[in-house]
């Protein structure tokens, strides 16, 4: 009695997927085409033979640049789904191969007299690998035939020469500019999957970056655009023919992809599977050209507790990929100190930060550091800090997310104005290495949270934590400088907890300004613990104090740190 | 050594901060200072040293490589939301499907097979680890960190690796 083989199999389905995504940004450059042709192409007011002849010229290439788009999309969904299908049929062989590995050991054992039971299970483990076997042929025959029929442009004009985009019908009905999260929900929740689909594909600048719109459609859409474009512009550079503009949307858009790419190289440290990322923000010519990028390490529609990362002072799309980094240490932390929490974290580039500071970057990179001990910045990014909150919260379906925003640097200034200013909508308030938590934010319960639900996390030696305002003077009554109080004092009423790193420096400086989201710190604990809901847990320490009657004092300047295990690994 | 933190208005601990970037680099001081050239050669020693433990592991438990990658990374956060290095890394998955090895078992018995996979890897750290339900293995490889001058960090962030997969030949049952 001998056992069938398993066949080999060597599908690389990420590799199908990516496919699948090359030829959906193909359909968005066509759509924008058959766009073009039918539209800005078509010159009002010229009349005459050569009028006509053009005219007559260009529509048909409108209309074939149309169905060329839709075909190329209905192949891309097609492609996406045998992704899917492989990745089950890898599955599915697995358990054939595990299967094979315990009946060899079981037929190993059996007298030959007894082996009837045995025979049955050989007879139904090679029913299954003929299952198998017949359920990959069917599928590579129904992937070939779909490639087969498209795979010239006759084929796509005869199936989709003259079919309505889907798209347009969505697209007219498209909530306007402003409207609340609620409303783009119940548009999009009106749409059927098609409709959806073909929104994605046609027209990925409408609702990428939509609040509102759920989180996995929204990086759908930003996957598209973000392909497009860098096809668009890569194209452009090797004909060297890019402008300055576009050379500066490039390296964001080179950017964005190397984010997702970090996200998407993250492993849960607790299944060893790959973490779902999502790009859920992508503007590379916002803010004059720094661009906007945000990119999720788990998933936002069903995560039970998200996180929204908020850097400062130099960040800008350019940093995409350290900020996602950072994302995916906070989502491992997260998991490795809880196995059954479901986190997300998102590395929010969303406002225009102040550019890195004069002496880096040399005498013509330019710069607004001078925003760095102003509010301005952060007044304008606390409001649209809190407009990405409501749409992460109006996305969902189902029970709400326990929602944290953590702001580091500059960025706990956009935090806390976003809280005094626009009633953030989160259930916790983290404000890591905090410069100032705002003007007008004097005490946590300024911020609109009840104080025990603020978090203030400094180590001793972070210079930066340094600026923010002491005791009674506040330097923000002179002439609006200063960036606010120090929500690690004691009156500032949050609650401090413990940051200090066994690496930390001798005196203040800037590198334990950068140390708060390392592996094996106080700091990534704890900020990991209040993200996940485990209060208690957390580890508290005593805040600044500043008496009148002398300098600031730290309670924590002495005590000697700790290092938890934060990542899982031995 | 004190433990009184300044009280230096913004503006004078803006100057203080200056001061101490410069004096620092800008940024951590935990990364080897080297050169671009550093970041080639170990390239070639991480990749040298995965594909081996790969085709290890895959002779040991007769296991497919599903994945085997590297590229560049960034590490050692340093100061204004930038790394200050890069290092080269790679991954390889395994499955462990149709390994005689009970699932629940397999971790422990690749642990014995393999010893310390950091031993050997001379300035790389080696590390594989099994999944909790014993189906696939992740060896992960990783060299020191390497500072890079600040104007060029950005740009090996997005450095296209020209072969991301690793040279891991096909085996398996």
């Amino acid at each position: 009695m001998s056992l069938p083989p398993v066949p080999s199999y060597d599908a690389d389905p990420a590799a199908v997927r990516d496919c699948a995504a090359v030829l959906l940004a193909a359909s968005a450059q066509v759509d924008d085409l058959g766009s073009f042709a039918a539209g800005s192409a078509q010159v009002a007011g010229w009349t005459g033979l050569a009028a006509d002849a053009y005219h007559a010229a260009s529509r048909p290439t409108g209309r074939r640049g149309d169905a060329v788009s839709l075909a190329l999309r209905h192949v891309a969904r097609r492609v996406d789904a045998h992704a899917d299908a492989l990745e089950s049929l890898r599955v599915r062989r697995d358990v054939l191969l595990d299967e094979r590995a315990r009946l060899a050991a079981e037929l190993a054992d059996v007298p030959t007299a007894t082996a009837t039971g045995a025979t049955a299970a050989v007879r139904r483990f090679a029913a299954d690998v003929a299952g198998w076997s017949a359920d990959l042929a069917a599928e590579e025959a129904g992937m070939r035939a779909v490639l087969t029929r498209f795979d010239r442009l006759d084929g796509a004009l005869r199936r989709f020469g003259d079919a309505a985009d889907p798209a347009d019908a969505a697209l007219s009905r498209l909530p306007g500019h402003g409207a609340p999260p609620g409303v783009v929900k119940a548009w999009w929740d009106g749409l059927d999957a098609a409709q959806r689909r073909a929104v994605v594909a046609a027209a990925p600048g409408a609702v990428g970056n939509l609040d509102g719109i759920p989180a996995r459609w929204r990086d759908a859409a930003n996957r598209v655009a973000l392909d497009r474009d860098l096809a668009a512009w890569e194209l452009l550079a090797d004909l060297g023919r890019l402008g300055d503009d576009e050379a500066r949307w490039l390296v964001n858009a080179r950017a964005a992809h190397e984010a997702v790419a970090t996200a998407q190289a993250g492993v849960d440290p607790v299944t060893l599977q790959p973490v779902p990322a999502q790009l859920h923000l992508y503007d590379p010519r916002a803010f004059d050209g720094d661009g906007a990028v945000a990119v999720a390490v788990g998933d936002l529609d069903v995560a039970d507790d998200v996180a929204v990362v908020v850097p400062g002072l130099g960040s800008d799309a350019g940093s995409a990929p350290y900020q996602a980094a950072r994302a995916v240490t906070l989502y491992e932390s997260c998991r490795v100190l809880d196995a059954s929490a479901t986190p997300a974290v998102l590395a929010w580039v969303g406002y225009d930060a102040p550019d890195n500071v004069p002496w880096d970057g040399g005498p013509d990179a330019g710069w607004d550091g001078a925003g760095v001990v102003r509010e301005d910045h952060a007044a304008r990014g606390g409001e649209r800090l809190a407009d990405a909150v409501d749409g992460l919260r109006a996305g969902r379906d189902g029970e709400p997310a326990h929602v944290t925003v953590v702001g580091h640097s500059y960025g706990s200034t956009t935090a806390g104005h976003a809280a005094h200013d626009h009633g953030l909508p989160v259930d916790d308030l983290v404000l890591v290495g905090s410069p100032g938590a705002g003007g007008d934010t004097d005490h946590a319960a300024d911020t609109g949270l009840d104080p025990s639900h603020v978090w203030a996390v400094a180590n001793s030696r972070d210079a930066v934590a340094d600026l923010a305002n002491h005791g009674a003077f506040h330097l923000e009554s002179l002439a609006g400088g200063g960036l606010g109080d120090d929500p690690a004092e004691d009156d500032f009423g949050a609650r401090r907890v413990r940051a200090e790193s066994t690496d930390r420096a001798a005196l203040p400086g800037l590198a334990d300004h950068a140390r708060y989201f390392d592996h094996d710190t106080e700091a990534l604990r704890n900020i990991s613990l209040v993200v996940t809901g485990d209060h208690d847990a957390v580890t508290l320490a005593g805040p600044v104090t500043d008496p009148w009657w002398g300098p600031p004092h730290d309670p924590e300047w002495h005590r000697p740190p700790e290092a938890p295990d934060t990542d899982g690994r031995p | 050594m004190t433990e009184i933190r300044s009280t230096a208005s913004a503006a004078a601990a803006l100057a203080v901060l200056a001061v101490t970037a410069t004096a620092c680099g800008g940024g951590g001081d935990r990364v080897d200072h080297t050169g671009a050239a550093v970041l080639e050669r170990q390239r070639a020693e991480v990749r040298a040293t995965a594909v081996a433990l790969a085709t290890d592991l895959s002779g040991a438990t007769g296991g497919e490589v599903q994945s085997a990658t590297g590229d560049w990374d960034g590490c050692e956060p340093a100061f204004a939301d930038r790394f200050a290095g890069v290092r080269y890394a790679a991954t390889v998955r395994l499955s462990l499907a149709g390994w005689e090895v009970p699932p629940r078992q397999r971790a422990e018995v690749l642990a014995e097979l393999l010893g310390d996979p950091a031993e050997g890897a001379g300035d790389t750290g080696a590390l594989v680890r099994t999944a909790p339900d014993g189906h696939e293995a992740l060896v992960e490889v990783t060299a020191p960190c390497v500072e890079v001058p600040a104007g060029e960090r950005d740009a090996w962030l997005v450095r296209e690796e020209p072969t991301p997969d690793l040279p891991v030949p096909a085996r398996g049952r």
